[in-house]
Parts: C-alpha cells; structure tokens; sequence
C-alpha cells in the first residue's frame, strides 16, 4: 500500500493503490518479471501460485483457491472478459500466451464496485496493445510441455497487430514411443491462441479487436482384468472470446471504456466406471459489455460509472451417477467407486446479470485520507427450462427466478506517513448458481445467488526504500452455496439445497524488494482458516482448507546475460477424511469405505525448492535465452493424494513430481 | 506407507499424473486371512415385493469355509441419502440398529420382501411424510435394477458393531415416468433376472489337466506345491438374439408371440442374458446384455488377477486365472463367485491338495 503510482522499476508490485481503478488489496506484477520467476516454467500467469492468499493446489489439478474459496468462486477476467479458467489441465499452463501478458493482478477479495458475479477473488490480466512497439517483434519458445510462439508488431502509425499461440507436445510425444502411458496417466493435450488489432484513433484514444481460443482434452483409462471396474475419464474444455475494446483518456481526469464481447464454451467431462458411465456435458454461449466512465469533480472527489453486463445461455446434458462429479463437502476416497445408480437430464439455462455501478473516491486531509464507496446492483436473473424431472412424455415446465441484490463496497485508506499506511474494506457479493447444479434431476433448478460479505484490514511499511511490507487481515462469510441433500427422502428436484454456509479467515504478508543491483526477491505467506458448515451445523474443514504458505523466491541478474533465481515453497497438506474400516458390497464385489470424522486428516507437509537458470546470448537483430529449471531441487517425496488397498486395509501415497530438469529454449526479435 | 512413484521415463515426461492410478497398491483380497463375507446369494434372483427369497451367506476364514456360521440378517428399512456412495444409509449398517428388521441368525436366511420396497428402494413415490413435499424415488442402476438392502453381521455381532456387507436383493418394481405404451411392451418384453451358473473350472499345470474329482458338493483336486496352476471358469451360453424355440426366454421375447420360451414364467439363461432396459430419462427401452465377473479367493497362495470377467459386448463366457501354489503343502480353498450385472450371483469352492 505505498507508493502505487511509482512507475519505471524493473519490477513492478503494486500492492493495492490509492487511485480509483485499485483494490483494496491486491498484488500486480508485470509480464517480463513474472516470466522469470523460477517454478513457473516461463508462464506469466503462473506467477500468480506465488502471491499471497493463493493455496498450493494438488500437483495436476490447477485450482485455483484464494482465501480458501471455491475455484469456480474466484473470476478470472482478461481484460475484462470473463474466461472459465487461468491454467489449462494440470496447472502447467495458463491459457494465454505470456507476451501477450502486460500485467496480472490477483485481487483475493474486498474489491470494487466494478467487479463482481463472484464471492471468491480475482485474477485480472492486462494485455498489450503492441501500440507502443517498433517494427515487428515476435518471440518463438519451446520446453518439455510445448511450443509456441508470437508475432507483433506496428503497422504504420495508426494500427497494431499481434497473433500468438502455443501447442503442447507431450501428449503426441508419448503417442509415439509410449502410448501405453497414456492408458495410466492423464496427459495433458492443449492450445491456445490469441490474435489482436488496435488502431489508435486519435492520441489517448483506442480501438482494437481481439480473439483469444483455448482448448483442452485430457483422458485417461486405467485398465482392468474385470471389466466391471475398469475406469476411464475424459475432460474437455474450449473456450473462444471476440472483444472489441475502446479506451479514451481525457488526461483530465476523465477516463472512458467500452468493452463489448460474444464467446463460447464448451465442455464435458464423461468419466466411466464399468458399464456406468457419468457426463456433464456444457454448452455455453454468451455476451457481455461494460462500459464505464470516471470523472474528477474537483481536486478531492473523483466519481466512476458504469454498466457490467453479462448473458449466458448454458444448454446442459448430464447423465449417470448422482454423485459424481464429486463436490466441496462429499466425504469420499481417491479412488472409490462411484454409485452405480444413474438418471439423465437435458435442460438449458439462461444467466442474466446487468449491473449499473457507481464508485466515488473522496480524498480528504491534503489526499492523505481516501474513503471510496461504491454500489453494485445486480438482478442475478436466470431462466431454467426444466422446473422438475421428466416424467413420461408429459410437457416440460421452465422457471424464472431472480435475486435482485444490492452489493455496496467500502475502502477506507489513509497514508500517515509517506512510509507507511493503513487499510480497511468491506463489501457485499454475490454469485449466480452453476449451471450443472441447476438439473432437476440432480441438482435443483431453484438455487438462489449465493452471497458474501468480504472484510480486509492491511497495513503497509516502507521501512527502507528498496523494501515493501504489506500485512492484511481477511475475513469472509458465504451463504446460500449449494450443497448435496442429505435428507433420506429428498424433495423432487431438491437433490442440492443452498443450504451450506462458508467462512475464512487469516492474514498474508508481502515482504518484497525492489530490483536493486541486480536483485530481487519477495516473500509471501498467508495463514488461513477455511470452514464450512451446513445451516446450523457444526463448522468443519473446508476440502479447501491449507492453513499455510509460505514462498520465498529471489533472483539475481549477472553479468554476461546469466539470470539466477531461486524460489522456495511451504505449503500445509490439505484435509482429507480418515478411513476408518471398509464394508463389502458383494453385489458389486466392492468394498465401501467407513470414514472418520470428515476432513480431519491431513496430508503432509509439502516443500519443494526450485532453480532456474537462464542465459541470453544478443545476435545481431535478436536474442536467444536458454533456460533450465530445476524442479523440487531436493527430490523431496511430496504426497499429493492418499490411496488405499481395494478392501481399504493399507494405505499409500501418491508423491509428486521427482527433481525435474526442464529445458527452455525462448527466441526473441 | 507404501509410496507409488511415478515410473521414469513417465516422471520425467509427466508431472501431471495423479489421479491417474487404478488399484495401484497391491490387491491382496483375494487372500482369505480372516474370517469375512465371501459372496451372499440370493434364490431367485429377483423377486416382486412380497415374494420370498433365500439367501446364503458365503462365509470363509483362513481354514475355509464355514458353511454353519450363525451369521446375523438385517432387513434395511431405510431408504439412503443421495449425498451417501454406499449401498446403504449408515443406520442400517449397524447391528441392532432400529432401521433394521432382523432375519433369524444362520447360514441362510428366508426373506419375504417387504411390501414396499419399491417405493422405499425403488421407482415408487416414496410414502407420504406429514407437511413435506412428494419424496424423490430412487434412481435405477445401469441395468435399470433396484435393490433392496440387507445387512449381513458376523456370527454374534454385538449392538453397534458394522456390518460385513450389504447384500443388494434385485427387485422386481415396476417401470415408473414412462408412457403407458412403454409400459406395456417393458413388462411384457423384461424378465426376472436368471442367476449364473457356473458350467465348468478347468485346471492345469504347464499344460496338462488336472482331474477335479467331486464327492457330492466337495471338489478336490491335487497340485504340485509351487506350481503356477491355470483356471478356466465357464458359464452357460446364452442367444445374443431372441429366438422362438431355442429354449431361452430372451429380453424382448413376449410370452404372447412364443409361448413355447415364455410362457409359464420363462425360461431364463443362466450366462450373459439379454434383457431390456428404458433409456434413462427417456421414454424408449433398448436391448442390453449382461456383463459378467468372476472373482477369486483363496486360503493361500496367490491369484494373478483376483478378479476377471467379460463385458457386455464380450461374447466369450469363460475367463482364466492364475494361481500360484504355496510351496508347502497341506489344503487350500479356492473359492470362484460368478455375478452378473443384474445382481445374481452363485459360488464354487474346491479344495486343492498341494502335494
């Protein structure tokens, strides 16, 4: 929380900010330094593990935890476009390619006006507009994972050009000379694709266009004798966004954009156990627009206005077993067997969210003193064309229900000292129900928006100049989250009821050092409780639950074109229930777990230290950067998931990665 | 704690491979080391609430089977929550539980279905509850199948203690949320499920049979002490497609267009049968086929794969197995349970003489 505005440095961290478009807390890093920031393989969106708030996820999945909220909670908006994920399957690689990055901020939670449909955190990516290069530049990367490459440019005075992708290889890699692997191993197949023209239409004045793809398919098949328990699953998701943006700042104050966008989604996920086989298969068309405008009124008061809309239309196919996907709260084992009771739904949903925002900042005690007060309304309407399961061939009945919701924020932030200074904020949010979840047969087409209330405290020290600390306390409540009835005669089309309640609490710390001489570093933790309860209940671990993370990562630039960084990592184990005993299934030859109290086992302690090293030879109209990274340095066994014997009488581990060389190879011209 | 690695070169390719491993760890189930439910079978094989049925608990420990276990029978009376994986709701796991009607405790036991099973385990509107709304029925298996559930405890189990399994009983309810036409051509084209039988258990060492003799309902045979001993189980074949006169009332077949095959209740296959099924949340029925699975156990030694099988696209109907003999001689018991995908069940044991 000081000194935002400070530009110019090598590396920029920007933790909250004082100017309207800020949050109340939040980290940004630029794209060139999170590119070399080691553990991330070069990903500059991977760098957001590191900050603080974020939870180590499993090695593999690639959720995204912040707070100790859902992933599906935490938005994740580039350039104001909503996308359904950051990192493409197995967390190896986020969905855009880095040098189409200019910043990423990850905003935990507290923020504006300006954001919402989400009770969780955010994650906003800046892209480049490639106004500002000279010529045409472009990069060409390939490691262990995949290949890729950009081309940008100016063309003219007036027009920008850019186009970009990547493609993994590991996957047709082990097609070839290992195919039996993949029967075993989810191997990640994926692509991603960006392509972008602006135009500036006058000075201050900007237009431009752009496209970004993604697309992941991952399967795997574990083989078995009895065909009753082999088991395959598959899971897919594209997703296609078209945006036209238009930025025009005054340089008076005065600041307005447009943004209006269309995309698809697409995306299934079919796992199959036996003869029983479960999809959730998805549709999703949308549209969107914001527009905003901010002005100044006077030296001390500066308002923003906007309009943040979004229209999804979801056509949903689900079909076999109740219970799976598995969701926050199931008590289950890595492993078990799903039920083999089925049913089958095909219903469509439409999302309505239109909301108008207002957001003043009042400046008061010679701008010491910044009080910023903003109000989102937003109907969270939605439409579901099915109110009831199908019966026979009688006529289907839709319904329509909307939860008109007023979600007023507040940050107050006061700077004492040009060295130090102090926060608080709080707010209201909301979320619409996921679309899945919405089935009348295994969901409920009448879950409501759920709610939160967000609440932060921080306090900021410069005690020396290269050196930045930034404290802040966190506490959030959420209610009205779906969860699985557990009544033994359930409602029809009550199978989810929004009756669970969720709650976090803890503090992070941000210990970081500017670019000085070379070097830079930053240390990041965040100790956190997450816990949810059905209404009335007791209050258990959240599945969500890491109580701490600690990373501490460095680097240092030396002479001939070498770049040293080292980074470190602690993470608590995530919780787990403990089984107990096992019961037999003799019709189905399976044994059932008996389970302990839910989620108070852990998994162990998971540390990992990683290297990277990289070297930049200059040629004559380019460079050439060779990198290593040295994953889990120490080849530390970290357990990842737990899993038993079939009648659950032993117990095991599955551990991570071993140390891994990762070779990098990056053109650039 | 044993600890799975992932195997180089595919750790050095593939950090992305959890949730990835099928039955990593040793299956050691097979293997009888205590006494333990081996198979519960059920006679007939699906019933209509208010019939009767007997069920025989298989029960085995480390000298064999223990064909007078005085083992105990609860009735569940308790319909499961959604959220719950098991085959049961948890009241009814528990011994002396009130959501359990108990059976006289022995081997077997005579169960008459209760009434309403179909409405409590199956596509029956569940009973009214006073200010609630209509209750959810219960979703079918892949097979379209509902299942009344009974605990099985061990012989003396005291109050409270868990139950060794949970029997699932094939119930007979009728076809719910489809048209009366649909209706009409399921309950004339679906007949009960017919339990396996087991045809044959071939044995041979490095080729050469070896001669199973049987006394009564023992079988014996002698195997050299160490030796890998190959198995071949075989059930009866059953028509892929319905034929009038061929002896088998197949799924789809109607006692009105061959009286000859199903007239009189049908005579049902006791392999892989054809059987219809509505297409879940549709209003079509469709043609499917059992699939069948055999699984091993055994008092020593050890079994290549403890368990094998045929899908239902697989027409064979055998599988084979390897057991590898201890080196010591004495007696072991090898016990086979065929199932099928409908629920029915039936068992063999043998006992090998390792000379």
């Amino acid at each position: 929380m000081i000194d935002p505005e400070e530009e110019g440095d090598d590396l920029e961290i920007l933790v909250s900010a004082p100017t309207l478009k800020k949050q109340a807390v939040s980290v940004e890093i630029d794209a060139e330094q999170a590119r070399i920031v080691p553990g991330t393989q070069g990903d500059v969106l991977r760098v957001v593990e590191n900050m603080p708030g974020v939870a180590r996820s499993s090695l593999g999945s690639g959720a995204l935890v912040v707070w100790g909220a859902a992933p599906e909670d935490t938005g994740v908006y580039i350039d104001g476009v909503r996308v359904p994920r950051l990192y493409h399957d197995g967390g190896l690689r986020s969905v855009l390619s880095g040098d189409f990055v200019r910043t990423v901020e990850l905003v935990p939670g507290g923020y504006g006006a300006a954001h919402g449909r989400g009770i969780g955190g955010l994650v906003i990516v800046d892209t480049q507009t490639f106004s500002e290069d000279e010529g045409l530049n472009g990069t060409a990367t390939a490691d262990l994972y995949d290949a890729g490459g950009s081309l940008h440019g100016r063309v003219g005075e007036r027009l920008s050009l850019g186009v970009g992708g990547r493609r993994s290889h590991v996957g047709p890699l082990l097609e070839r000379f290992s195919p039996e692997v993949e029967d075993l191993f989810p191997v990640p197949h994926y692509w991603d694709l960006q392509a972008r023209a602006g135009v500036r239409l006058r000075a201050n004045e900007d237009l431009d266009i752009t496209f970004l793809g993604s697309g992941d398919d991952t399967a795997r098949t574990a083989p078995n004798p009895d065909p009753s328990r082999e088991s395959a699953e598959r899971r897919t998701l594209q997703f296609q966004r078209l945006y036209l943006r238009y930025t025009r700042d005054t340089g008076a104050g005065q600041v307005i954009r447009g943004l209006v966008f269309v995309g698809a989604d697409q995306s299934a996920l079919v796992t199959r156990y036996g003869a029983v086989e479960t999809a959730l298969r998805s549709d999703t068309r949308l549209i969107g627009a914001r527009v905003s405008s901010r002005h100044r009124v006077g030296d001390a008061l500066s308002v923003e206005a906007g309009f943040d809309a979004e229209i999804d239309a979801v056509d949903v196919d689900r079909a076999g077993a109740l219970a799976v996907p598995a969701r926050e709260g199931d008590i289950r084992a890595f492993g078990q067997a799903p039920p083999d009771q089925i049913n089958a739904d095909s219903f469509a949903v439409v999302t309505v969210n239109a909301a108008p925002y207002a957001e003043a900042d009042l400046g008061l005690a010679e701008d010491r003193l910044h009080l910023i007060a903003g109000l989102r309304v937003d109907p969270y309407a939605r439409a579901v064309s099915r109110s009831a399961p199908q019966e026979g061939l009688s006529p289907t009945h839709g319904l329509y229900e909307q939860d008109l919701r007023r979600e007023p924020r507040l940050t107050v932030r006061w700077t004492p000292t040009p060295r130090s200074s102090l926060m608080a904020a709080w707010g209201r949010y909301g979320q619409q129900p996921q679309p899945g979840d919405l089935s009348a047969s295994f969901g409920n087409p009448t879950l409501p928006a759920a709610t939160a209330v967000h609440r932060v405290v921080g306090a900021g020290l410069r005690p020396i100049d290269p050196l930045h600390i930034d404290l802040v306390g966190f506490s959030t409540e959420a209610e009205g989250i779906a969860t699985r009835s557990t009544a033994e005669q359930p409602a029809r089309a009550e199978a989810l009821l929004p009756i669970q309640e969720a709650r976090s609490y803890g503090a992070q710390l941000m210990a970081r050092l500017d670019p000085t001489g070379g070097l830079y570093g930053w240390l990041s933790s965040t100790v956190a409780w997450a816990e949810r309860r059905v209404e009335g209940g007791e209050w258990r671990p959240s599945d969500y639950d890491q109580r701490v993370v600690l990373t501490a990562l460095g680097g240092a630039e030396l002479p001939w074109g070498l770049n040293l960084g080292l980074r470190a990592r602690v993470a608590t184990g995530l919780p787990r229930t403990e089984v107990v005993g096992a019961l037999y299934d003799p019709r189905r030859d399976l044994y059932q777990p008996l389970f302990g109290a839910q989620n108070e086992l852990r998994l162990p302690t998971f540390f990992s230290a990683d290297l990277r090293f990289a070297k930049t030879v200059t040629l004559p109209t380019s460079a050439l950067e060779l990198s290593l990274e040295v994953q889990n340095l120490t080849n530390r066994s970290n357990t990842e998931e737990l899993l038993y014997t079939v009648d659950y009488t032993e117990r095991g581990q599955i551990s991570g990665m071993p140390l891994l060389p990762v070779l990098g190879l990056r053109w650039s011209f | 704690m044993p600890t799975l690695h992932p195997a180089r070169p595919a750790g050095l390719l593939l950090p992305v491979l959890l949730a990835a491993c099928a039955d990593p760890l040793d299956d050691n189930s097979a293997l009888i080391t205590e006494e333990r439910l081996l198979a519960v079978v059920a006679r007939p094989a699906e019933v209509a609430p208010g019939a009767t049925q007997t069920l025989t608990g298989l029960w085995a420990g480390p000298e064999g089977l223990i064909g007078e276990a005085a083992l105990g029978w609860g009735v569940c009376r308790r319909p499961k929550p959604l959220a719950e994986l098991g085959p049961a709701a948890p009241d009814c796991l528990e011994a002396e539980n009130s959501a359990l009607e108990s059976l006289p405790a022995g081997p077997t036991a005579s169960l008459t279905v209760p009434e309403d099973a179909c409405s409590l385990f199956g596509p029956n509107p569940p009973p009214p509850v006073e200010g609630e709304e209509a209750g959810r029925p219960a979703d079918p298996d892949v097979t379209g199948g509902f299942y009344q559930p009974v605990a099985v405890f061990a012989p003396e189990a005291a109050e409270g203690e868990i139950a060794a399994g949970i029997a699932s009983l094939r119930l007979r309810c009728d076809l719910a949320n489809v048209s009366q036409e649909t209706y009409i051509a399921w309950n004339a084209g679906y007949h009960d499920n017919l339990a396996p039988e087991i045809e044959s258990l071939e044995l041979e060492v490095d080729g050469a049979p070896i001669e199973v003799a049987r006394d009564g309902g023992e079988a014996t045979a002698p195997v050299p002490a160490g030796a890998a001993v190959g198995l071949r189980l075989a059930w009866p074949e059953c028509p892929l497609e319905a034929a009038c006169g061929d002896g088998v009332c197949s799924g789809g077949e109607t006692g009105e267009a061959c009286a000859e095959d199903c007239g009189a209740g049908g005579l049902g296959c006791a392999g892989a049968e054809t059987y219809v099924v509505q297409v879940p949340g549709t209003d079509t029925l469709e043609l499917a086929r059992e699939s069948v699975s055999v699984a091993w156990f055994t008092t020593a030694g050890a079994f290549d794969a403890p368990r094998g099988g045929r899908a239902a696209d697989d027409a064979a109907r055998m599988v084979d197995a390897e057991w590898s003999a201890p080196t010591t001689p004495g007696e072991v018991l090898v016990v086979a349970v065929l199932r099928d995908s409908r629920g029915g069940a039936s068992a063999l044991s043998l006992t090998l003489t390792v000379e």
